[in-house]
């Protein structure tokens, strides 16, 4: 099933305060990748955990025609998947054994075990660790759990991908490398993604739309040349900005806080 | 990279998950073998040697032997040997499923007081006679200890269901109980008589000489009703230890998975604790030393802890009749002696898997 993505209204707190408040964007189009982006505790975890149906929120999200909110874990699963900013540590499965565990966990209708590992391990190919494939997550770095991480949230082949933090512990290299997968694997397979990103330069030149969250509410909504002003990112994240139009992208050069 | 070296990495990582399915496998096979060695040397010792000539006879070929030693076999020694591969593989197979849904290394029924609760049942039929109406006294203690075992179970659940404790409070929870519990032993202990007392120390040293062909057959059923589900939910307990919101992400209903397990581990240590008494470590002990030799993906991992647990307490129960010849050593006592060396080389050689 595709079709646009549309929140509106999202609501949702811990312990009766409440952290968003009315969430609501512009319908996503299929393959789009939005970025959200916010200072620390602006609610960006919290909006990608209940829109992954992990957090209890009020408001509407509907894939098409599909209400998603109140749809039970499984079949919200099908359509939905969250990769957690948290990293399997110290867990006795290797990389392909991870992977294989995402599809095994809900095995998606006519697929055989032969299917799974095939699936499984060109996942882990496009993502460029199928030398990692027989490590155990333990002996792994940060950054290869990282991409096992997004490996496994890929194999599920959502409708909709929400990516926590997914290059956080990524160096340069394969900070560009995911990024460049995920927008490829979106234009390919009309998988919309939503991610929450903090390099602000990356945003801008990764995705198709940026979300600027602070206080719980949406502050801005548009292309990154829209939303990513040196007005806007001083009232945001109190810094200094100076922001122009380059080759590449947009150029954010911070000087300084406010 | 060229194409053709990644071809080659990807029929590597292929070979590599086909060899260590093999390998799993291998290892399987091997643990039930060292079970059923186990078993026949566990028949074999004891006051008078049988030779395992005699054994093989008086398990398959029973008109063979004389009186005495087919009543040594049948009798006494089989119900006792069996009753220690049952009491290690639930006890193990409890703390596997324990360990992976409070995702906590040190989660066994021993370490999270279900079985002090147990105790704590036991005693409050040994000394009070408290017990259910209309039970006869043989039954009084068994069943105590299990309706024990499970509101043990229940409040850590209980807790593990509401929002307010993570994993960390369970377990935290859970430790508290062992205390609580082992004072309301201590307590009855000071207020026992002298032969209630005596009674009451031998059964929290756990024992196997308790075993009768009945209780030997309760828990065979328990196993056997409680494996299968156990089995079913492999793969949602595999994906459990990648993070419980990376679970829930996968479509797996966790609270419930938790809430069933739960059920299953009391079941599963309440019938043990409530046949032999305490047996530490083998719940802690056996699922790591699985872990350690076939990893985490727990469709090996719950049979490999099942039969990693059977195999020590078999061994236990041979080392009990051994240690000081003639003399019957409680089995609670033996497991921790053997447990320990073996979980300490293990983590000596693989701590990246601890």
């Amino acid at each position: 099933m595709s079709g646009h993505l549309s929140i509106t209204g999202l609501a949702a707190g811990y312990r009766g305060k409440s952290v968003v408040e009315q969430f609501t964007l512009a319908p996503i189009a299929p393959g789009e990748v939005v970025a959200l982006l916010g200072p620390n505790a602006a609610g960006k975890t919290t909006v990608l955990r209940s829109l992954a149906g992990l957090h209890k929120a009020s408001g509407s999200v509907k894939l098409g025609k599909q209400e998603l909110m109140h749809l039970p874990l499984a079949d919200h699963a099908a359509y939905v998947t969250y990769m957690p900013q948290a990293l399997p540590d110290r867990v006795g499965l290797t990389v392909l054994e991870a992977v294989m565990s995402a599809l095994r966990a809900s095995i998606p209708a006519g697929m055989g075990p032969d299917d799974l590992l095939v699936a499984a391990l060109d996942v882990i190919e496009r993502v460029g660790i199928t030398h990692l494939a027989a490590r155990e997550l333990g002996q792994l770095s940060g950054g290869q759990r990282q991409l096992a991480s997004l490996a496994q949230a890929l194999v599920r082949r959502p409708t909709v991908l929400l990516l926590d933090e997914p290059i956080s512990a990524l160096d340069l290299h394969f900070q560009l490398k995911v990024m460049k997968l995920v927008r490829e694997v979106a234009a390919q397979s009309g998988m919309i993604v939503i991610m929450v990103l903090h390099d602000l330069t990356i945003a801008a030149r990764w995705s198709d739309r940026i979300v600027l969250l602070s206080g719980g509410k949406v502050e801005v909504e548009g292309s990154p040349a829209e939303a990513l002003t040196a007005e806007r990112l001083a009232q945001v994240y109190k810094v200094c900005a100076a922001v122009s139009e380059g080759e590449h992208g947009l150029q954010i050069a911070i000087h300084d806080v406010l | 990279m060229d194409v053709l070296s990644q071809t080659n990495l990807r029929d590597l990582a292929l070979q590599d998950y086909l060899r260590t399915a093999q390998r799993r496998t291998m290892l399987l096979l091997a643990l039930a073998l060292g079970c059923a060695l186990a078993l026949a040397l566990d028949i074999s010792t004891g006051p008078s040697f049988l030779p395992l000539d005699q054994v093989f006879d008086g398990l398959f070929r029973p008109d063979r032997l004389d009186r005495a030693a087919r009543a040594i076999i049948r009798d006494v020694r089989l119900p006792m040997a069996l009753m220690a591969l049952l009491v290690g593989a639930a006890l193990s197979l409890a703390g596997a499923e324990m360990q992976t849904i409070l995702d906590n290394p040190l989660a066994s029924p021993f370490t999270l007081g279900v079985s002090s609760a147990a105790s704590f049942g036991a005693a409050l039929g040994i000394v009070l006679g408290v017990g259910l109406p209309g039970l006869s006294a043989d039954w009084i203690v068994p069943v105590n200890a299990f309706a024990c075992a499970l509101g043990s179970v229940a409040l850590l659940e209980a807790l593990a269901r509401s929002r307010a404790a993570g994993t960390q409070g369970v377990v935290l929870f859970g430790i508290a109980l062992v205390f609580t519990f082992n004072a309301a032993v201590a307590l009855l202990q000071f207020v026992a008589s002298q032969e209630a007392l005596s009674q009451l120390v031998f059964w929290t040293m756990g024992s196997l000489a308790r075993a009768t062909w009945a209780n030997v057959a309760i828990l065979a059923g328990v196993l056997a009703l409680v494996l299968p589900f156990s089995l079913r939910a492999a793969n949602a307990l595999t994906a459990m230890r990648l993070g419980e919101d990376r679970a829930r992400s996968f479509g797996i209903d966790v609270r419930r998975l938790r809430l069933l397990s739960l059920l299953r581990i009391s079941a599963l240590s309440g019938a043990s604790v409530a046949f032999v008494g305490t047996i530490g470590f083998i719940g802690l002990v056996g699922p790591h030393i699985a872990r350690l030799l076939l990893g985490e993906d727990h469709r090996f991992l719950l049979p490999a802890s099942l039969l990693a647990g059977a195999l020590l307490m078999s061994l236990a129960s041979v080392a009990s009749k051994l240690i000081v010849p003639g003399v019957l050593l409680p089995a609670g006592i033996v497991t921790a002696m053997i447990g320990v060396p073996v979980f300490l080389v293990l983590i000596l050689r693989r701590p990246d898997r601890v």
